[in-house]
């Protein structure tokens, strides 16, 4: 057990993940009982350490595995490995679409019913209006 | 009847102009505003205006409210019943949202936004307050709102230069607390739009509870095959469409600035409320109707953020147990 | 929708790309790097299927996704930290004299960034520790280093990043 000499150093980061044996960590605690240096170190580690677990999840930008997993010559292999890593492979391609439907967006509703819902909880002549003007974009 | 834009505004009137500009209190302007329209019996004509391109555009709508229904004309009339909304369509009074539907609940914008009041000038023959909303050290959007019942009567919102995109505002209003109710529709038909928990997408869809910029989730809803996902950062509002298929070579609408979107090809638009984003990624077509303005909008999709939901450790180890039971399920 | 129990397709892309891209992410700092970064993983993962053994599923694919970042930084110049990313997203330039906002907008944009400015090796072990949450030995494993090493690191960058937010 190393660090545990003179100061604690190293082993109050091992303290504070529970990654010390027993008696390794009974002498980690003795020491820390009579040193205001290390007492202070185990402070400011833990705090950094609650910092970093306290970061929340990440999404990555709208549609990226979208993209990812829809590039043709992705498709097979990006299928393949998550396919196999899920033990379902034979269902999964199986399953793989054919090229998706044409659509197009009906943009005059997206818009009114957008600018409806916003008038809900917003302010509604100012919002309303908005939705009231025909939609029409001249180039 | 107490004034509607709080106390502080109030100790602005009352202390007249020498008082000088002060923070609103932590109900924006906005909130009171909408009671107040529903409150108010009045009739007018709006003007509304929008930056399109390098171009001006504007269109005027007539206006009534009365016992609750407030009523705009125009070839498609639009109805606010209470807390409904209504479409004249085909002879026919369409309900676009239902009385029921909870009212989404919008997070704070004091952390992003700043109100600040003064006092107005004479607009229509009303007096008014200015109510200014800043981020940082730009104003926004600004209120002009009638003193005595409230009523919003202009709203401009501004870009980073200082000139105005857009402003809806009366060209003629009278107030009129004595009109007799207007007629509200016998029957109206709903359309299939349904409040959805987030959690029916089964990940098929994208919500995550938080966007960059300060934009929160507050509600998701599904009608036929699009769903639509709305966020709300305090003042502005955005909601990102999300619809399986393809776009078809000519399915974007004439007139689209073209623009990239995390790597994908789309189509900007503005309208008389704000921008319109569309773009393909995948096999889902994203259509983002947003309020603010488009720098603003980009920044709020380009970087979508974390919700502080299970930690990523206790998910991490939940998604490798699946896994290995798979995989040992096999042998 | 399935309703076999099988997931779909875009279910299990979503499921574990959440997971995977937080830890990408928490690794690169920055959104380009974190998608290049699990692009590179699901390939490798494909090419890896081999070698994988049941019951060592976590320290597997941890030590793919850290590997994949190592090898990464170790192929190319790394980013200067305090330049402004590039943009190509960007259609239309700002504006003259636009706000900069700046990036650090919450306490999690801080701690990320005073994470990125650790050194690859302390940041990897800090991540996997903290954020994937893996015991030293298994973050040994990952990183084909000993326990010790693991500690040292783990120490060093915590250390490091409450100094870095002060």
């Amino acid at each position: 057990m190393g660090g545990a000499g003179p100061h604690a150093a190293e082993a109050l980061s091992a303290l504070l993940d529970a990654q010390l044996a027993a008696a390794d960590e009974q002498v980690v605690r003795a020491h820390l009982a009579g040193c205001p240096a290390c007492a202070a170190e185990l402070r400011q580690v833990e705090m950094a350490r609650s910092w970093v677990r306290g970061l929340p999840p990440v999404d990555p930008p709208f549609g990226f595995y979208e993209r990812l997993l829809d590039t043709p010559r992705r498709r097979r292999w990006a299928a393949a490995s998550l396919a196999a890593a899920a033990a379902a492979s034979v269902a999964f391609m199986g399953v793989l679409p054919a090229r998706e439907a044409p659509v197009k967006p009906a943009v005059a509703t997206l818009i009114r019913t957008h600018a409806v819902t916003a008038s809900v909880d917003g302010d509604p002549v100012s919002q309303l209006a908005t939705a009231g003007v025909p939609v029409s974009f001249r180039p | 009847m107490k004034a509607l834009v709080g106390a502080a505004a109030l100790a602005v009137i009352v202390g007249g102009a020498a008082a000088g500009p002060v923070a609103a209190d932590s109900e924006t302007a906005l909130d009171q505003a909408r009671r107040s329209a529903q409150a108010s019996s009045f009739s007018g004509v709006v003007d509304v205006v929008w930056r399109d391109g390098k171009v001006m555009r504007e269109r005027q709508l007539t206006v009534k409210a009365a016992g609750g229904v407030l009523l705009f004309g125009g070839p498609t009339p639009l109805m606010a019943l209470d807390q409904a909304r209504l479409v004249h369509e085909d002879a026919a009074w369409d309900v676009l949202w239902p009385a029921a539907f909870a009212r989404l609940s919008r997070p704070d914008s004091g952390t992003k936004y700043e109100q600040r009041v003064s006092v107005g000038p004479k607009m229509l023959g009303y007096d008014t307050i200015i109510v200014d909303i800043r981020r940082g050290e730009r104003v926004r959007e600004r209120l002009y709102v009638e003193q005595f019942f409230g009523l919003l009567l202009r709203r401009e919102q501004f870009d980073d230069r200082g000139r105005i995109q857009r402003s809806v505002g009366f060209r003629e209003l009278r107030i009129d607390a004595a009109a007799p109710p207007l007629p509200r529709p016998v029957s109206t038909a709903t359309r299939a739009l349904r409040s959805v928990a987030v959690d029916e997408l089964h990940g098929a869809y994208s919500a995550p509870v938080v966007l960059g910029d300060g934009y929160r989730r507050t509600g998701a809803f599904r009608q036929g095959d699009v769903v639509q996902v709305v966020y709300s950062d305090g003042i502005y509002d955005l909601s990102v469409f999300e619809q399986r298929g393809r776009l078809g070579s000519k399915a974007a609408p004439r007139g689209g600035r073209p623009v990239r979107i995390a790597g994908a090809k789309g189509w900007h638009y503005t309208w008389p409320g704000g921008q319109l984003i569309l773009w393909q990624a995948g096999r889902t077509v994203y259509t983002v109707v947003a309020d603010a303005p488009y720098d603003d909008v980009v920044g709020a999709i380009r970087t979508v953020k974390g919700s502080s939901g299970p930690s990523v450790a206790y998910r991490f180890r939940q998604a490798c147990r699946s896994l290995v039971a798979t995989f040992t399920d096999d042998r | 929708m399935a309703d076999d129990g099988i997931p779909t397709w875009e279910e299990v892309a979503r499921t574990y790309g959440r997971f995977l891209y937080t830890v990408a992410y928490r690794l690169t700092g920055n959104d380009d790097d974190a998608q290049d970064l699990v692009q590179d993983v699901l390939l490798r993962v494909r090419r890896g299927l081999e070698t994988y053994r049941p019951g060592s599923l976590e320290g597997w694919l941890s030590r793919i996704t850290t590997n994949a970042f190592l090898d990464d930084v170790r192929r190319r110049r790394r980013r200067p930290l305090d330049a402004l990313p590039d943009d190509p997203d960007r259609a239309v330039p700002p504006a003259i004299g636009a706000d900069e906002t700046s990036a650090a907008e919450s306490i999690s944009d801080e701690v990320q960034a005073a994470l990125t400015h650790l050194p690859d090796e302390y940041r990897a072990a800090v991540v996997l520790c903290d954020v994937v949450g893996l015991s030293y030995e298994e973050i040994g494993e990952a990183l084909g280093i000993p326990v010790g090493t693991v500690r040292s690191r783990i120490h060093r960058g915590r250390r490091q990043l409450r100094e870095g937010l002060a």
